[in-house]
């Protein structure tokens, strides 16, 4: 049973650029008086522009799209028609479900007002009622724990505290289909990653979101399927992973032959942030953190409502070990890794993959890797019980934290479901190499590989 | 589940009084944020409200009372000048905001759907609460000078009424009209200066030289702030040539309501 949440067919929409013809009420009278005498004017002036054209897609609910393409290339204009900003030139848009829209973070915020009140503001312009903000007010106000605060004018909040009031907010919106322009990609790393857990949940209430950003990162995490728009068309509807080799492929030769490429080296702010890896321990271990001081990398999914997954699978259990060792046991740099998830299949009629992407403690996604290019047994497509295990060669990664996010795909071609960060784990050093005579001199080597190299040195002369 | 449509395709213009409810919470809270704003870090708070009028009140009770004699027909002038001075800063309050306000939320309006008749409507919830408030203080010193009302009072809400129409009318045509010509925008000054001279505010209307009085009928302002004397202060009642310019003053205000209907749509795209 599929719904369709978001049926577009054949939208268009075009502006005319430079300066509006009949701007101002001398040339709008102007402009009258000569169509009296002249029938030039009954077509488009030739300075237009179509900044989208026969756009046409469907989304089916629960579905988690996204939109990636240059600057100017019409995602937003696109955006800013489904949420009824601006109207479309031509073609029809049909939406089941009530619409959130979040195009800015903190919006309508009102600076001389307090948090509690700024609260009531931004939640009735995202269409809440007072009745609705009041229910979910406490919930809002723990979220972004700023009970202290709440009463001080936000003009006084920093900017930390802001992003916290202003997110915590639209993580309360009542909505079946979500809107988000870039709105991911701000605020410091917690706030990021709070914002991705967020997302996370969204995916698995079913709602049905639509993702416009330009961080590459955020797309392949949550979005399984995506739109490249150029030159407002269409340009490529898929995967994700294929679309983002496409823009990738030609953002980067495009700007080599502009000798810009540093234009294209986008959001490298955020990742400048030493302390993520505190904040993910935190959120997933935060009982754990205060007891033990490595966490086991390990989550369980005991509640089916919980778990996530659709009706075609359920995730029970994911964990990640030293091969050959237990749980509990600290993994080395030198270890095999192994990552192993349990789940449920709940059809006869498909394969369902399992796959990750790792990324580094800043979010990067260093590789992906999945049971795709296995070739399954046939009794794989029956129900039940499932794990799907890999190993990362020991020597390879460095001695760091590293996340992983899970994909998963059906019958080796479509991916349904994308989960962000879903599950992070550290690697050590063993105490043999901290106490070795060369690593006495040299501090954790940088770098988000940290592979065992052959050297040879010999003597030339 | 709630379903929509967006279309490219012209609809027949409705004022979508529904959906306009639907979103009545946020004309609440722009109101209460305006009000909150505006008078936020004061020490006198919304006290404000009353001090425009009241200096306002002394000073031309200084030069029309004592400096130049104006027959005010029985009624102390301060409480003359006074109440046709709520009424009109009422109306020009009203006018001067809902006419701005659309500018003044090109933010908002850029970034989220909203119907835009709730900046407007909510301008005239904020002025109408300053109204209250003045008003109370003219019920105050009517009190004080012995001065009580007569039954006329109860067409006092008709008088209100007509007077926030005349105000959010205007409004509504100069909101919309400013979103594509911004000459309208700098028209707004104007009206305010020079209008509270061409109605008799702090004069009476039968000081208007004969031959010219008629013109004082083509000025709505004028019908309602000498209905809104008679109702509260007695003496002689308006005209009824007034009529004339209620019916305009509908007539304006449907149209407005009608006009900012069909910019709302383009809106997004002007500002």
């Amino acid at each position: 049973m599929t719904e369709t949440a978001i049926k577009v067919q054949n939208i268009s929409k075009y502006y005319r650029l430079g300066k509006p013809q009949g701007d101002t009420f001398k040339e709008a009278v102007g402009l009258a008086f000569k169509s009296l005498f002249s029938k030039r004017n009954k077509n488009l002036p030739s300075k237009d522009l179509w900044a989208l054209k026969d756009i046409s897609f469907e989304m089916t609910k629960g579905e988690a799209l996204g939109i990636v393409g240059r600057n100017g290339a019409g995602k937003s204009t696109l955006l800013k028609i489904l949420a009824e900003i601006t109207d479309p030139t031509e073609g029809v848009i049909e939406i089941n479900g009530k619409v959130a829209a979040v195009l800015e973070i903190g919006m309508g915020f009102h600076p001389e007002l307090s948090g509690a009140e700024n609260i009531y503001l931004s939640g009735s312009i995202l269409g809440m009622t007072t009745d609705e903000i009041r229910n979910v007010y406490n919930e809002i106000v723990n979220f972004c724990g700023l009970e202290k605060f709440i009463d001080t004018p936000v003009k006084n909040y920093s900017s930390g505290m802001y992003m916290r009031l202003a997110f915590a907010v639209i993580a309360h919106v009542n909505a079946d289909i979500f809107l988000f322009d870039e709105v991911l990609s701000v605020g410091d790393a917690a706030f990021r990653f709070k914002c991705q857990k967020k997302i996370n949940e969204l995916v698995n209430e079913g709602k049905t979101i639509l993702l416009v950003s330009h961080n590459l990162n955020d797309v392949a995490n949550i979005c399984p399927k995506s739109l490249l728009i150029e030159n407002g068309r269409i340009k490529a509807y898929g995967q994700t992973f294929g679309i983002l080799n496409d823009y990738m492929e030609e953002s980067i030769s495009d700007s080599v032959s502009e000798k810009d490429y540093t234009a294209y080296a986008e959001d490298t702010k955020f990742y400048d942030e030493k302390d993520i890896a505190d904040k993910i321990w935190e959120r997933y271990y935060p009982e754990e953190t205060s007891m033990r001081k490595l966490p086991i990398p390990l989550i369980e999914w005991t509640s089916e409502k919980e778990a996530p997954g659709n009706n075609h699978f359920s995730i029970r259990k994911i964990q990640v070990k030293a091969l050959k060792k237990n749980l509990e046991e600290r993994i080395f740099i030198e270890d095999d890794i192994e990552i192993g998830i349990e789940f449920e299949k709940k059809t006869s009629n498909e394969f369902i993959d399992m796959g990750y992407g790792l990324l580094d403690k800043s979010g990067v996604l260093v590789f992906i890797s999945n049971s795709k290019e296995l070739l399954h047994p046939e009794n794989h497509k029956e129900k039940g019980v499932y794990i799907s295990k890999s190993v990362i060669p020991g020597n390879m990664l460095n001695s760091s934290v590293y996340s992983l996010s899970i994909f998963v795909a059906r019958d080796k071609t479509e991916n349904i479901m994308n989960l962000a960060f879903v599950l992070s784990f550290k690697i050590d050093f063993s105490d043999e190499e901290l106490n070795s005579e060369w690593r006495k001199y040299y501090p954790p080597d940088p770098g988000i590989l940290r592979p065992k190299l052959k050297w040879t040195v010999d003597r030339l002369g | 589940m709630t379903k929509k449509i967006i279309s490219s395709r012209k609809k027949a213009l409705d004022l979508d009084l529904r959906k306009l409810f639907s979103y009545r919470a946020l004309i609440y809270v722009f109101a209460s944020r305006d009000l909150k704003v505006q008078y936020s870090q004061t020490f006198l708070g919304i006290l404000w409200s009353m001090i425009q009028p009241l200096t306002g009140l002394l000073i031309f009770t200084f030069f029309f009372n004592y400096v130049v004699k104006v027959d005010t027909g029985g009624i102390p002038y301060p409480l003359f000048a006074f109440s046709g001075m709520i009424s009109w800063y009422f109306f020009s309050s009203l006018m001067a905001q809902s006419g701005t306000s659309l500018m003044q939320s090109q933010y908002l309006i850029r970034k989220i759907y909203f119907p835009k008749l709730i900046l407007p409507i909510s301008k005239s919830l904020t002025c109408f609460v300053e109204f209250g408030i003045s008003l109370l203080l003219l019920f105050v010193i009517m009190i004080i000078t012995g001065y009580y009302p007569t039954i006329n009072i109860l067409w006092l809400p008709f008088f209100i009424l007509f007077n926030l129409m005349t105000g959010l009318a205007i409004g509504l045509w100069l909101s919309a009209l400013t979103i594509r010509y911004r000459d309208f925008y700098h028209i707004i000054p104007y009206l305010l200066n020079f209008g509270i001279w061409l109605t008799p505010v702090f004069y009476p209307a039968t000081l208007i030289p004969h031959k010219i009085q008629f013109l004082i009928y083509f000025n709505p302002m004028a019908g309602i702030i000498s209905g809104f004397r008679w109702s509260l202060l007695g003496g002689a009642p308006p005209s009824v040539y007034y009529l004339f310019s209620f019916a305009f003053v509908i007539f304006i205000f449907i149209t407005g309501l009608y006009y900012f209907r069909k910019m709302e749509t383009k809106i997004a795209d002007l500002v």
